[in-house]
C-alpha cells in the first residue's frame, strides 16, 4: 500500500486510496485480508452509496421482463420453477461445481460469486427444460465460470482446461454459451457482489483491523457462500447479504431485531441498506448456524465472538475436505427447506 | 422461497439493445463510409444507419475461433460502457450487433455515437498550422475531461489509457468524450499487468514505471495532466520512447523524486539510482498558462500519488472558475 501521511496537508489525499487496486492477483488471502482502510468515513460512505446505486441499476436497468424488482408473472414461473427439487438439485450441483472449480485453479472468491450471479440471473431469464437440465446446467455454469474469469482475473484460462464432471464439452459449445450468457444479461457482467461490502463493513465493526477483522472476514465469506448454496444469488441484494455476513461473523447468533438494527448504524447510513432485509437475511444465515453448533473453533480475538469451520468448509480447496463439504451441502440443502417456508405467508 | 426484495426503480434511461442476428444483417442495417481507425482490438468505421440516416460509428470485432472464447477485452468495454455510457462525457455505446460473417465466424459491431475527431487530430492539426488552441479552448476541454474522468472514477472505473487518441471530439461543439475503455478495469478487483506493447508510454504515470503494484484512480490523473501540457503547448510534454527513458524523461524536467517529495518511491521495484535532476520551472516547460494553470497543472503532475488532486476536486479548482458558471449543474 501506498504510506498516507497522517498530517497531509492536501484534504484528498486520504480519498485517492480508497478504491485501491492490487496488481498482484491478492484475494482475501490469508495475512493482510482486509488492508486497513485509510479512507475517512466520509469518502467510505460514499463510497458505499456508489456500491448501492451499482447494485439497484444491476437489478432495474435488466432487459429482461422478469427484472430483479419482480415483474409478477415472470416471477411466478421462476417461482414455480425453483421450488421444484429438480431444479434445486441441479442447481446445487452446478454451485457446488463452481466452487470446487474457483479451488483448482486459484480463482479469487469474488469469480466464484459473479459465476453463481451469472447463472442465476441467466436462468432468471431463460428456461432450462427437465430433461436437459443436467448437461444444460453444467455447460451454462463452465460458461459463466469462464466470464466471470474473464472479467475479473490476470489470466483466464482456455476454455479446452474447464473440466465439467461427466460431460466433455468442446471448445466451440463453451464459447457458443458464453455468447448465450452475456446476450441474455444485456453484455452487463460488472455485478456487485457483497464481497465488495466486505472490507468497509469490517472496517467498521473492527477500527483497529487486527485479527479479529481477519477472522470475521473470512467466517462472514463463508456465510456469503453458505447463503448462495441454498438459494438464489437474486433473492437478496449483496448490501444486504454483506451487512447480514459481517453480522453473524463478529456477533453470532444472538443478536435481537433491536440489537441488529443498533449495530446497522454504524455500518452505513440508514437510508443504504433496509434493516427488515439485514435481519431476516441474518436469521437465516445464525438459524443454520446455531442449529448445527460449532464443530471446529477458529481463533478468536473477542469472547463475543463465534467462528465455526462448518461455513469455512463451504470454500473447500481440495479433495480432503470432500467429506466436510458433503456435510455442508446437506445443511444448505435443509437450509433450502427453510427458505421456501420463509416464502410461504 | 425468500422474497424478491422490492426497491423502487430509479429513472434509468433506456438500455441499449442487444441483438442477435446474421452478420449480414447487421451489414444490412448500416452502410459503412469509411474506416476512420482502430481501437484496442478492431476496427473502427463511419458509417449510416440505413433506416434513419444516422451516422454512427461502427467498431468491429471478429470473435477468434479458438480456446480463448469471448475475448475479455471486448467482455470488459461492453460491461464498462453498458455501466458509463449515461454520463455526458464518455462515449455513447448506442446498441451491440452480433451476427455471423460469410465464413461462419461470430461477428460483434459495437455501434457508437459519432465523433468527427479525436483530440490527437486536433492538437495535430494546430500544430501543423503553427498555432496555438486558444486559451479559452484548453479550459473548455480540460474541464469536461475533467468531468467525465470524475464520472468514471466515480463508478469505480481505472480508464489507464487516457491519452489524446481516446479522447473523441466534435468540432462544431468542442465536446469532449472520453472513449476506448478496452484496457479498462473497475477498481475493486485485482488487476492485470499493463500490456506494455499497447499502451502509449508518453502519458503513463511514474509509479506504474517504477513497477508498482498496487495503484488507482491517481494513474489517470497523471494522464489527464500531461494531456494539459499537450494542449497548452501542442507538444507532448514527456515523449520517451522506452519505459526507461520514459522516466528520465520525467526526472529531467520534473526534477528526480527523493523520498521528501515521494515518500517511500525507494522501495518501488524499479527504483535504483538516478542522476539527480533539479526542477524546471512548470511556466518554463509549458509556457503560455496563467499562475491558476499551473497551479492545477503542478497538482495533476504531483509525483506522489496521495497528493495528486482527483478529478472531483479538480473540478473545483479556480482555474475553471469561468467555466463552472456556465455549468447548469
Amino acid at each position: 500500500m501506498m504510506p498516507v501521511e497522517e498530517a497531509a496537508a492536501d484534504d484528498w489525499s486520504e480519498c485517492a486510496f480508497s478504491l485501491t487496486c492490487e496488481e498482484d492477483c491478492a484475494d482475501l488471502g490469508d495475512g493482510e485480508l482486509f488492508p486497513l482502510y485509510s479512507a475517512g468515513d466520509e469518502e467510505e460512505d460514499e463510497y458505499l452509496e456508489q456500491l448501492v446505486f451499482k447494485e439497484t441499476s444491476f437489478c432495474s436497468s435488466s432487459d429482461s421482463a422478469a427484472d430483479c424488482d419482480g415483474d409478477e408473472e415472470g416471477d411466478e414461473e421462476y417461482s414455480s420453477l425453483t421450488s421444484e427439487e429438480w431444479f434445486r438439485q441441479a442447481r446445487l450441483a452446478a454451485v457446488k461445481w463452481i466452487l470446487e472449480t474457483r479451488g483448482c485453479f486459484g480463482f479469487g472468491h469474488r469469480t466464484a460469486y459473479l459465476a453463481i450471479s451469472y447463472f442465476d440471473s441467466f436462468l432468471l431469464r431463460r428456461r432450462i427444460d427437465r430433461e436437459t437440465m443436467p448437461w444444460a446446467a453444467q455447460l451454462l455454469s463452465v460458461a459463466c465460470v469462464s466470464v466471470a474469469a474473464k472479467m475479473e482475473e490476470c489470466q483466464a484460462p482456455a476454455l479446452s482446461e474447464f473440466h465439467a464432471g461427466g460431460f466433455d464439452f468442446d471448445s466451440a459449445s463453451i464459447r457458443r454459451m458464453e455468447l448465450l450468457v452475456l446476450s441474455t444479461l444485456g453484455w452487463r457482467m460488472g455485478a456487485v457482489t457483497p464481497l465488495d461490502f466486505l472490507p468497509c463493513f469490517s472496517s467498521r465493526v473492527h477500527p483497529h483491523g487486527g485479527a479479529g477483522a481477519g477472522a470475521g472476514g473470512r467466517v462472514a465469506i463463508g456465510f456469503i457462500f453458505a447463503t448462495a448454496e441454498a438459494g438464489s444469488v437474486l433473492d437478496h441484494r449483496p448490501s444486504t447479504v454483506a451487512a447480514a455476513a459481517i453480522l453473524a461473523a463478529t456477533y453470532g447468533p444472538l443478536l435481537t431485531k433491536e440489537a441488529l438494527s443498533s449495530k446497522m448504524s454504524c455500518l452505513s447510513p440508514s437510508y443504504l441498506i433496509e434493516k427488515e432485509h439485514v435481519h431476516a437475511c441474518y436469521s437465516m444465515m445464525v438459524g443454520d448456524m446455531s442449529r448445527r453448533g460449532s464443530k471446529r473453533s477458529l481463533p478468536c480475538s473477542g469472547p463475543d465472538e463465534i467462528a465455526t469451520s462448518t461455513y469455512h468448509s463451504v470454500l473447500v480447496d481440495d479433495a480432503t475436505d470432500t467429506a466436510a463439504f458433503a456435510s455442508a451441502v446437506a445443511a444448505a440443502r435443509s437450509k433450502q427447506i427453510r427458505l421456501e417456508l420463509t416464502g410461504i405467508h | 422461497m425468500a422474497t424478491i426484495q422490492h426497491q423502487a426503480k430509479p429513472a434509468v434511461a433506456a438500455a441499449p439493445s442487444t441483438t442477435t442476428g446474421g452478420g449480414q444483417r447487421a451489414m444490412d442495417l448500416y452502410e459503412k463510409l469509411e474506416k476512420v481507425g482502430e481501437g484496442t482490438y478492431g476496427k473502427v468505421y463511419r458509417a449510416r444507419e440505413k433506416a434513419t440516416g444516422r451516422i454512427v460509428a461502427l467498431k468491429k470485432t471478429r470473435l477468434p475461433e479458438d480456446d480463448e472464447g469471448v475475448p475479455p477485452t471486448a467482455m470488459r468495454e461492453v460491461s464498462l460502457l453498458r455501466m458509463l455510457s449515461q454520463d455526458p462525457h464518455v462515449v455513447r455505446l448506442l446498441d451491440l450487433k452480433q451476427g455471423v460473417n460469410k465464413e461462419g465466424q461470430t461477428i460483434l459491431y459495437l455501434v457508437f455515437e459519432y465523433m468527427d475527431t479525436d483530440l490527437k487530430k486536433f492538437i495535430r492539426g494546430h500544430r501543423s498550422n503553427n498555432e496555438k488552441i486558444p486559451a479559452a479552448t484548453v479550459k473548455i476541454l480540460m474541464y469536461q475531461l475533467c468531468k467525465g474522468v470524475a464520472f468514471v472514477h466515480g463508478r469505480g472505473v481505472l480508464h489507464r489509457d487516457l491519452k489524446p487518441h481516446n479522447l473523441l471530439m466534435d468540432r462544431k461543439t468542442m465536446a469532449l468524450k472520453i472513449a476506448d475503455l478496452g484496457l479498462s478495469r473497475a477498481i475493486t478487483v485485482p488487476v492485470k499487468k499493463y500490456t506494455h506493447e499497447i499502451l502509449t508510454l508518453w502519458y503513463r504515470a511514474p509509479e506504474i514505471l517504477l513497477g508498482a503494484t498496487h495503484y488507482s484512480t491517481p494513474v489517470d490523473i497523471w494522464s489527464v495532466g500531461c494531456i494539459f501540457a499537450e494542449l497548452v503547448t501542442n507538444q507532448p510534454l514527456f515523449p520517451g520512447d522506452s519505459e526507461l527513458q520514459q522516466l528520465l524523461h520525467i526526472f529531467k524536467l520534473l526534477g528526480t523524486p527523493n523520498e521528501q517529495v515521494w515518500p517511500g518511491v525507494g522501495k518501488l521495484p524499479n527504483w535504483h539510482e538516478y542522476p539527480q535532476w533539479k526542477p524546471t520551472k512548470l511556466s518554463a516547460l509549458v509556457p503560455g498558462l496563467d499562475a491558476d494553470g499551473y497551479d492545477l497543472l503542478e497538482k495533476l503532475l504531483e509525483y506522489e500519488p496521495a497528493k495528486r488532486i482527483p478529478a472531483k476536486k479538480a473540478l473545483e479548482h479556480p482555474y475553471f472558475k469561468d467555466v463552472r458558471k456556465g455549468d447548469a449543474h
